[in-house]
């Protein structure tokens, strides 16, 4: 009986801080699984890292934030999703996706600002296939990012 | 106390001799390819960076709003070079898995 009060008192004690403590959501939950699995990384490791931005003489110092997303097994293909934060009350704008094929390697980008910053996907993959990976970027990148989409 | 047959002895010293000489002929390839898939590497990272420092730049450029612009342009080599690193990983990766299983 003690010992259950203790417990109460205690959880009702921790509770609250540790969601205090909780950290911002990771910029890796910006994109959903099934945008994942249509670039087949459906179930990646994912890794997060913050980058500093030195200030420029227009641009305080800064942060960018990323999320990259690897297969379990191979090294097929990469996406990798950067935030930078941006002052409140930048206009949102129109997701927009350019690719850049090198002579192994393909590369396709689409950037977009919302209201949670500044956010580029990155994508990089063999040759083999990049089209398709491409086109499926940018379809998912425009379902969740358009204009009147849930992430906006 | 016997541990192993005869037969089985010999049937597990082939297996060993014959790790050996797969894991040495992989560890020569791969100091044969290394050096060759680093420079590609290398190259492939030097051609993402300005590709992605063009894109991203042109990008920032596009935005109306100044402040967005600025900081947007202020993470442009922070963000070709974070790209032009994931370009590098995959290149040397591709590069050395085509060469040492030849």
């Amino acid at each position: 009986m003690r010992h259950t009060a203790l417990a109460v008192m205690l959880v009702s004690i921790l509770a609250p801080m540790a969601a205090q403590a909780a950290p911002a959501p990771a910029p890796c939950d910006l994109l959903d699984q099934q945008m994942l699995t249509a670039l087949n990384l459906g179930g990646a490791d994912t890794k997060v890292e913050h980058k500093p931005i030195p200030a420029t003489a227009k641009a305080p110092a800064s942060r960018m934030d990323v999320c990259t997303f690897t297969p379990h097994v191979g090294s097929a293909s990469t996406l990798s999703l950067m935030r930078i934060p941006l002052a409140k009350g930048a206009p949102p704008g129109k997701p927009t996706c350019n690719e850049f094929p090198q002579d192994k390697i393909g590369i396709a980008t689409c950037n977009v600002v919302t209201k949670d910053g500044m956010l580029t996907v990155s994508l990089v993959s063999r040759r083999a296939g990049f089209e398709t990976l491409s086109a499926a970027l940018r379809s998912h990148f425009d379902r969740l990012f358009a204009p009147g989409s849930a992430r906006r | 106390m016997k541990i192993f047959s005869g037969k089985s002895f010999k049937s597990l010293a082939f297996a060993g001799a014959l790790a050996m000489v797969v894991s040495s002929a992989y560890a020569i390839s791969w100091a044969e390819c290394q050096p060759g898939c680093q420079q590609a590497a290398n190259n492939a990272y030097n051609q993402a960076y300005a590709g992605y420092t063009t894109q991203q730049t042109n990008y920032c450029n596009s935005l109306t709003d100044p402040s967005a612009k600025s900081a947007c342009l202020a993470a442009v080599p922070a963000y070709a070079n974070q790209q032009a690193s994931n370009v590098y990983t995959q290149a040397y990766n591709s590069c050395m898995n085509g060469c040492t299983h030849v």
